[in-house]
């Protein structure tokens, strides 16, 4: 197999030229002689003349013998002459936009083929030249040709009747159908072209037709004149229809480019006109489809900023427009309608928000991993909403915070039967946010634990109620605010079980009173004063009640024998049934005010000597519960001789059989102070009571505050003011605001408690005194 | 272990794509092993010659990742684009991809936009299928043979009717190559076993037989992968006998001086092997040969491609010619040749991928290749340049160069310079490297390019690999106070003096570098 043929290493030399035309260097004439031809051929549609064979040798040649630059530049010489003839035998006049297209059209199409066929005809010199040397091959060469010689002096012309077209094909569609295939091959002959790194299409036309575009489109939408929604509409149908037009010419990516700049174009120039109204009208209505457009169509940045603004504004607007009757003497009315309207529009616009699924970027990431964790249940899109309703209910923080402890204070009472039961949580819960965004939320916790153990006391709620506000309350602020109210809730179920054991060791069944033992550990308990309120141990109870507490006394300490028990029978509630002439009534009243009313039962007429003398109160504290007993118009069962306005010493008192009321159960409330006007109970946070509770807070923020600071410096050992300022607002603000005063105080009581020093020379600066 | 198997591995594990495309063509099995258990695609992903792997996967070899093969491919990969290629083959296309040469006859089948066919079979009803006569005297001949389908006189075949059609067609696909094997239907199988029975077609009854009660998916897989393989290796040995039965010994011989003889031009029209075209050439001893030959594969060759595929007059020719099946003259084209030997050469490549070339021919063989523009055959070519001991003994290396320069073969400028730079003693003070180092220069001229001379950067960068230099201690020659001994005990030296007397000739013919 491998055995040389003898004359196969022979003559070795340049490839004969086996043709009858066989080429030297010398015809090299005579060799485009027939290029020429060829060339002249293919333009005079007579291409199956031409010997391909023939023609691919004369090229091989001249390749092989190194007149490839010849080649190549006669060729674009033959290109540029025959397309000047050409452009100035067929473009010299068209006027008409639409005849302009056509006559480019029909051309670009003959020439694409001509070039086509010559370039293949060039195949070798395409293969072996072109590539080699990195020129373009024979087509590109001939499109250069176009490109300079027809298409550049054109180009003008051609891209104002395509855009003048494409106007008329938007007024009038049915127009269009005839049209596109002519676009179509114009685009693609723009596609095909390239210039300057690009094609002619990105280099010249695409620019242009997307800014006719859309000067189109804004003096269309312009001259409409409809209500922001029904525009928006108009316009989604325009970009659509737009979009489908163009889709039937260009490709899609410039589609595509097209509708964003359209949308982007409406975005930036008319923001104002339609954006601005249809978010206002999107939130009015609650239009979530809506508004999930609006929103994914606004997808840059800073519009979306804007448009989140602008929501912000309307949505902070809508909820101050809630009003308070400051005037309305039923503050609980007030305090709850406030609440359930803030509620029904936060929980209106959650919804709106969470369809729309808003992604606050900017502030989710500043959100400090503690605080997250702190709140696991919460929604990205409620950041949005939390940040606006906290800023208004933070306006009126004092208000809103009573308002809130109305709210669930109100909630928690009312509750009876089942259905009610699931209602009011529901309620209670969707209350969370709200409170959750309390900045001072101290003075929540201490509100709410003045209500709470009122409520506790009257016995007035539903204890699992209470515990499953409890934790609400400690899921979404933190344990820290809760000891208090668990410590109270604990008290009550010990005081349940206590009773249960005292019932069975003493209790005889012939003559039953109900007793509600409430054992209280006193550091749990709101109480100001709470020394007052247990020393007032040398009342004399009537001989039963007297009997009932010594037994619990004894049940009390079997179990807790180390405890000490006092009693605040001022805190305590007696229930007595009595028949009056007319109507039956079970009468509620404080402990004392029983022990008064007791004293009819040995006697039907009874003076004020004798009461003190009898039961051991106080003359003055006598005085405010017959006082109420005597005059309150809704528990008038005491009447007095002298009929007059005051309690005097030679008064006489006696049952004031003739009073009856509409309803079973009356309650005997105690007037305070000299007030004789009774107000609800619930209303109880007089202005004495608020002032006090405001001195314990700030009692207590100092006591934090202190902690705090040591607990910062101790690890910190020098810090200027600032920097102190800045950790401990940071370390206090799950609980409340830092003001600089408090900061200030407490800096000075640390300082002088020698827990820490000003620097000798600085004055903003401290140190821990370890 | 066949040779070509063992060179096979060891371009594989060298990454020489062009040699190893070359060797896959004689029809080795990709699919065997080394004497260490190694195939072939494991080599070349292990090693990480991603082309290789894509060459070796188009051709066939299987990647099997439920298989100990298969996986051990995908685990040795070494990079992971190749790993990616690996798990992206699927088995169950394995027995789609096949040699060129079958990819190109079963697209025959299907597309006949050139209008090379030049039979038909009717079935009874007016559905009919069309086919080419020298296929069915390659692969079916009892077929031409039962329908008395002689010379250029008939061509209808009709086939009986109790053959249905689309039957017939998997049979007529199976017999172009087309991967039909996993689209038989088991109610086909009665007339189908029939057929192959009839015409003889062993493998496809054999294939029959064995997968009619095969159950299995992934043996039965395994079963059409082989055979396919099997199917198209006999084909290729059926053209290969064709080609040399009809074609070759068909040939046509007389001197230049004389004139046609219209007897034997009509004699060879009509030959046995159904030519519809000419090839004629006329070697360097004066002596003209005529080939009886077929435009449906020639055109594998972009020059017969693009001459049929425009209207120019060939294309008018051959289709007034083909319609009309006058007895004339058929299409007579003629190609530059040396001897007849690469003309042959270049046949059997385009029937059967045949890449059997002595190495005596392997520069005419680029030549013609690039005249034809057909890449394939010139890489393998050129591949065989660079595998050969003896070619230097005849051929000078700077003919190769210029050959590599003229047919722009980067491969044999890499072999020209690697050798120019290994043996650079023998050439330094030649005038054949000077012409060759000034015309390359030359190169760069029309390139506009940066000052570099690619022969002199090439050969400097096989100077490194000569003298085991590394590129980083260059910096170390710029110092000027090393020591000898030191320079010389890394190469550094010598290469340096190659270097400079390679400057010298540059400076000599006053180029700058």
């Amino acid at each position: 197999m491998l055995s040389r043929g003898p004359n196969a290493l022979h003559k070795r030399g340049k490839i004969r030229i086996p043709t009858k035309q066989g080429f030297t260097v010398e015809n090299y004439d005579a060799a485009l002689e027939i290029i020429d031809d060829a060339f002249e051929k293919i333009y005079a549609n007579n291409t199956e003349e031409i010997s391909f064979e023939k023609t691919y040798h004369v090229v091989y040649n001249l390749v092989i013998y190194k007149r490839s630059d010849d080649l190549y530049n006669h060729l674009k010489e033959l290109f540029t002459s025959k397309l000047t003839e050409l452009k100035d035998s067929q473009f010299s006049d068209l006027n008409q936009d639409w005849e302009i297209l056509q006559k480019v059209a029909e051309f670009w199409k003959i020439q694409r083929e001509n070039f086509n066929l010559v370039a293949d005809l060039m195949i070798y010199l395409d293969r072996v030249y072109c590539k080699s040397n990195r020129l373009p091959e024979i087509v590109d060469l001939a499109l250069h040709v176009f490109r300079d010689i027809i298409l550049h002096p054109l180009k003008e012309d051609v891209n104002k009747a395509i855009s003048v077209t494409i106007n008329q094909v938007r007024q009038t569609p049915s127009y269009g159908n005839s049209k596109f295939e002519v676009l179509k091959e114009l685009i693609s002959m723009l596609e095909t072209i390239s210039d300057k790194d690009d094609t002619f299409f990105e280099t010249y036309f695409e620019d242009y037709f997307i800014n006719e575009t859309k000067n189109y489109y804004d003096n269309t939408i312009s001259a409409i004149n409809l209500p922001a929604p029904d525009l928006f509409a108009k316009i989604k149908d325009l970009i659509a229809s737009e979009y489908s037009l163009d889709l039937n010419f260009l490709n899609p990516d410039t589609c595509t480019k097209i509708k964003t700049s359209i949308e982007e174009f409406l975005i930036s120039e008319k923001f104002d006109v339609i954006f601005v109204p249809l978010i206002e009208t999107t939130l009015k209505s609650c239009n979530k489809q809506l508004l999930f457009e609006v929103y994914s169509l606004i997808n840059e940045t800073s519009y979306r900023s804007r448009l989140l603004e602008i929501m912000d504004t309307i949505v902070f607007n809508t909820i101050r427009g809630i009003k308070i009757e400051e005037s309305s003497k039923k503050r609980v009315q007030v305090a709850s309608e406030w609440v359930s309207q803030v509620i029904d529009f936060y929980l209106k616009y959650q919804d709106l928000i969470d369809f729309v699924q808003i992604e606050d970027n900017e502030n989710v990431d500043n959100d400090d991993a503690a605080n997250e964790s702190d709140l696991p249940s919460r929604l990205p899109s409620s950041h949005f909403l939390d940040t606006i309703f906290s800023r208004y209910i933070n306006t009126n923080k004092n208000q809103a915070i009573q308002f809130i402890c109305f709210y669930l204070d109100s909630y928690l009472r009312m509750t009876q039967n089942k259905e009610d039961l699931e209602k009011a949580k529901n309620n209670l819960q969707d209350c969370t946010k709200l409170f959750k965004l309390l900045r001072e939320k101290d003075a929540f916790e201490n509100t709410y634990t003045q209500l709470l153990s009122k409520r506790l006391i009257q016995q007035r709620s539903a204890l699992h109620m209470e515990r499953f506000m409890v934790k609400q309350i400690k899921d979404n602020m933190g344990s820290f605010f809760t000891s208090k109210m668990e410590g109270m809730l604990r008290d009550m179920s010990t005081s349940i079980v206590l009773s249960k054991s005292f019932y069975k060791n003493f209790v005889n069944d012939k003559e039953k009173i109900e007793f509600v033992p409430q054992v209280l550990t006193m550091t749990s308990w709101p109480f100001e004063n709470i020394n007052e309120l247990i020393d007032e141990n040398d009342v004399i109870l009537p001989p039963r009640l007297e009997e009932l507490k010594q037994n619990f006394e004894v049940t009390y300490s079997k179990k807790y024998g180390e405890r000490v028990l006092k009693w605040a029978h001022t805190l305590g509630l007696v229930e007595i049934g009595f028949q009056f002439d007319k109507t039956y009534h079970e009468l509620v009243m404080s402990t004392h005010a029983a022990a008064i009313f007791l004293m009819f039962e040995d006697s039907d007429e009874v003076t004020l000597d004798m009461l003190h003398e009898k039961t051991g109160i106080a003359e003055q504290e006598l005085k405010r519960h017959l006082l109420s007993m005597v005059l309150a118009p809704r528990s008038k069962i005491l009447r007095k001789v002298p009929n007059t306005r005051t309690i005097s010493p030679i008064d006489r008192f006696y049952i004031n059989y003739n009073f009856t009321a509409p309803v079973r159960k009356i309650k005997v409330q105690v007037v305070s102070g000299n007030i004789l006007s009774s107000r609800d109970s619930n209303t109880a946070q007089t202005p004495n009571n608020s002032i006090n509770s405001n001195e314990a807070l700030e009692r207590q923020r100092n006591v934090q505050t202190n902690a705090v600071l040591v607990r910062i410096m101790k690890s910190k050992r020098t810090s200027s003011f600032e920097e102190l300022q800045d950790a401990a607002t940071n370390a206090l603000a799950s609980k409340f605001t830092l003001p600089e005063s408090t900061l200030k105080r407490s800096l000075n009581y640390l300082i002088e408690k020698e827990y820490i020093q000003r620097d000798s020379d600085d004055n903003n600066t401290y140190h821990y005194i370890p | 272990m066949a040779k070509a198997f063992i060179e096979l591995c060891y371009a594989c594990r060298t990454g020489d794509v062009e040699n190893a495309d070359r060797l896959i063509s004689t029809g080795i099995n990709l699919n065997d092993v080394d004497e260490f258990d190694n195939s072939p695609l494991f080599l070349a992903s292990l090693c990480g010659h991603e082309e290789l792997v894509k060459l070796l996967l188009e051709r066939g070899a299987i990647c099997d990742r439920d298989r100990y093969e298969g996986a051990r491919c995908i685990y040795g990969a070494l990079t992971d684009s190749i790993r990616d290629i690996l798990l992206a083959y699927d088995i169950s296309k394995a027995v789609d991809i096949s040699q060129p040469f079958a990819t190109h006859i079963s697209n025959l089948f299907r597309d006949k936009r050139l209008g090379t066919d030049d039979i038909s079979f009717n079935f009874g009803n007016e559905m009919t299928l069309s086919g080419h006569k020298f296929i069915l005297k390659a692969r079916l001949p009892l077929l031409l043979k039962e329908a008395h389908i002689q010379q250029n006189e008939s061509n209808i075949i009709h086939i009986q009717d109790n053959i249905p059609r689309e039957i017939f067609e998997i049979f007529l696909q199976f017999i172009y190559l087309i991967p039909v094997l996993h689209k038989i239907k088991s109610t086909d199988y009665g007339i189908l076993l029939n057929l192959s029975d009839e015409f003889n077609t062993p493998l496809l009854y054999d294939f029959l037989h064995k997968s009619r009660h095969m159950v299995d998916p992934a043996e039965k897989s395994t079963l059409m992968a082989d055979y396919q393989y099997r199917v198209t290796e006999f084909a290729r040995k059926e053209l290969r006998t064709f080609v040399s039965n009809n074609i070759i010994a068909n040939v046509l011989e007389w001197p230049t001086s004389t004139y046609y003889d219209s007897t034997s031009i009509l004699k060879l029209q009509t030959c046995s092997a159904y030519p519809d075209l000419l090839i004629s050439s006329v070697n360097c001893s004066g002596v003209r040969r005529t080939y009886p030959c077929h435009l449906a594969v020639l055109i594998r060759c972009d020059y017969f491609k693009i001459m049929f595929s425009n209207p120019f007059s060939e294309k008018k020719y051959y289709s007034a010619e083909k319609r009309e099946n006058k007895a004339e003259m058929l299409p007579l084209l003629s190609l530059p040749c040396h001897n007849f030997e690469e003309l042959e050469i270049l046949i059997k490549y385009v029937y059967y991928d045949n890449a059997d070339i002595s190495w005596e021919y392997a520069i005419d063989v680029i030549k013609l290749a690039s005249f034809v523009l057909s890449d394939r055959l010139k890489t393998m070519a050129a591949a065989v340049i660079t595998q050969s001991k003896e070619i230097l003994e005849s051929i000078s290396i700077f003919e190769i160069l210029s050959l590599a320069w003229e047919a722009d073969i980067e491969k044999l400028e890499h072999f020209s310079a690697k050798h120019l730079a290994y043996n650079l003693d023998d050439y330094i003070d030649t005038q054949e490297f000077e012409d060759a180092i000034l015309k390359s220069s030359q190169r760069i001229k029309s390139r506009e390019e940066t000052d570099t001379i690619e022969l002199i950067a090439d050969m400097r960068y096989y100077l490194l690999e000569k003298y085991g230099v590394d590129m980083d201690d260059l910096i170390i020659l710029e110092k000027n106070n090393a020591d000898e001994k030191f320079l010389k005990s890394i190469g550094l030296f010598d290469f340096s003096q190659d270097m400079q007397s390679i400057n010298a000739i540059l400076q000599r013919l006053s180029l700058r570098v």
